[in-house]
């Protein structure tokens, strides 16, 4: 009965650890942009120095990139968008465009 | 009493388990949390300084209130704030722009110079007063050049003609507008001696000999004044120094100067001086034999009107640049137009080379390079005790020797552009 007890607590134990490891190592994981990061700075760099036509799509790896110029404000903007289009998890900035 | 045993044998197992497990875990947590915080503070670092960068560029684009903080709301977030503040540094702007996020600061500081809206960069601009540029001898213009209505011809003197074989090597055009300055830069010019009266009692510098001193663009103005002749022998100046004498600045070779201003009614720049700096006069200026100075340099003369009556009288230019010499950025000769015809104001040895602008409101004598941009008045050429106007004589012109980066001098209708990363 003890040995059964026992038992039972020692399968909880790692069944509730293993959910815990799962969800700390998915949410790392979810959360690593890194690789897109490098990728937009790349294409800011480029479109900084006007090597990249405006209005600039493609898909790296899981994201959907778009790069586009807009006028706000009556101020010139470039605004970068990645979609990952399995997590959803969206990573936007904008900066001032210049000549 | 056995049975009692085995219970507990099996349970405290359990127990050990779950306290091995449960340490396990929370020192995995608590490895991933850290590293999410430093993760954090380092998106922190990161956007502060991209921050700092859209402050600058901001200024390039836009209009800031001169010697005013302007506050800049990037994302539309509260987390980060932008501060950026316009002055001036010399004849270029000078741009600071701060980031903050929470503890986090990052600040850039860039010398603003300006460069044309065209692509290209005009080589000559020559001022109308109906007469023809003449080209002499080994001259060469390429380029654009803007010259007067009876455009370009070749000469002769002393014996040498022309031995090129093309008048300009590039487009040649009527000049309509001759460029002018900013209004703004000609206010900071005729303000720049009273620099010295904003500044506070600690600020005030005593030079010792041998003086190594440092000082970065971020921290106040430290002047160094003598209402007598001040000469700079032995010093290493770097930063945001402003050196003012109300004679006369003689700058010998064992000073270095780096990023400094110079202001003083006469500056002589002795041979095989090295350095980055601005100088300032309103009699003369003088550079040496082999001498170098970086880019971003400036050589500005602004004459006061009522000084004219003197200089015309002993017919030496007031801006001079000796043989062998290089200038990496503007020099610049202002005042009121031509009161000598025959005489050169400004003057470019042979052997000399300015890689940027010459801006002359007056007379130009040009034999050496210009790797850049000519605006002047007027040109003179001497030989053999004859002045001849409008003529270069073996001067060059030369357009595509400049880098394309290049920014220099204020005219309207210009673009800014980067010239310089401060400290």
């Amino acid at each position: 009965m003890e040995t059964l007890v026992a038992s039972v607590l020692t399968i909880v134990i790692f069944m509730v650890s293993s959910l815990i490891l799962n969800n700390v190592f998915g949410s790392t994981m979810k959360h690593q942009t890194g690789a897109i990061e490098n990728r937009l700075y790349e294409l800011e760099y480029f479109a900084q120095h006007h090597k990249l036509i405006l209005p600039h799509y493609e898909d790296f790896r899981v994201w959907n990139l778009s790069i586009e110029a807009q006028v706000k404000n009556s101020k010139p903007f470039i605004f970068f968008e990645a979609v990952n289009h399995t997590t959803k998890v969206v990573i936007h900035y904008q900066r001032y465009d210049h000549h | 009493m056995r049975a009692y045993k085995l219970n507990a044998g099996a349970l405290q197992l359990v127990v050990f388990i779950m306290v091995l497990v449960a340490l396990m875990l929370s020192g995995f947590i608590l490895f991933i949390h850290t590293q999410r915080q430093f993760q954090i503070q380092q998106d922190f670092v990161k956007t502060c300084v991209q921050d700092s960068e859209q402050g600058i560029v901001y200024a390039l684009e836009n209009a800031i209130p001169l010697h005013d903080t302007l506050y800049l709301k990037l994302y539309g977030e509260d987390r980060s704030s932008l501060k950026v503040y316009r002055g001036y540094w010399g004849i270029y702007e000078q741009v600071v722009s701060h980031a903050t996020i929470k503890h986090k600061r990052f600040t850039k500081v860039a010398l603003l110079g300006r460069k044309p809206v065209e692509t290209h960069r005009p080589s000559l601009y020559l001022k109308e007063h109906n007469k023809p540029l003449v080209v002499v001898g080994t001259t060469k213009i390429q380029g654009i050049a803007y010259v007067p209505k009876r455009g370009v011809r070749t000469g002769n003197i002393a014996g040498h003609s022309y031995y090129g074989d093309q008048l300009i090597y590039g487009p040649e055009h009527t000049i309509t507008k001759f460029p002018e300055l900013t209004e703004e830069l000609k206010q900071q010019l005729d303000h720049l001696e009273n620099l010295i009266v904003s500044a506070d009692h600690n600020q005030f510098l005593e030079l010792q000999p041998k003086a190594e001193l440092k000082n970065s663009f971020l921290e106040p103005l430290k002047v160094i004044y003598s209402p007598q002749e001040l000469n700079l022998s032995q010093v290493h100046l770097t930063g945001h120094f402003l050196v003012q004498s109300d004679t006369k600045i003689v700058v010998e070779s064992t000073a270095l100067l780096q990023d400094v201003l110079l202001i003083a009614p006469e500056i002589t720049i002795e041979d095989h001086v090295r350095g980055v700096f601005q100088a300032f006069a309103t009699e003369h200026i003088s550079l040496g034999f082999h001498c170098q100075l970086g880019y971003p340099s400036a050589l500005v003369l602004q004459t006061k009107s009522d000084k004219d009556s003197k200089e015309v009288v002993n017919g030496e230019p007031q801006l001079l640049i000796n043989e062998n010499s290089s200038v990496k950025g503007v020099v610049m000769y202002l005042g009121s137009t031509v009161t000598t015809p025959y005489e050169a104001q400004l003057l470019v040895e042979s052997q000399s080379f300015v890689h940027g602008e010459v801006y002359c409101e007056a007379n130009l004598e040009l034999k050496g390079a210009v790797y850049g941009s000519v605006y002047t008045d007027g040109f003179v050429a001497k030989a053999n005790g004859s002045n001849y106007q409008n003529h270069i004589y073996n001067g060059q012109i030369l357009i595509d020797s400049l880098p394309p980066p290049y920014g220099g001098l204020a005219l309207k209708g210009s673009d800014k552009t980067v010239t310089q990363w401060l400290y």
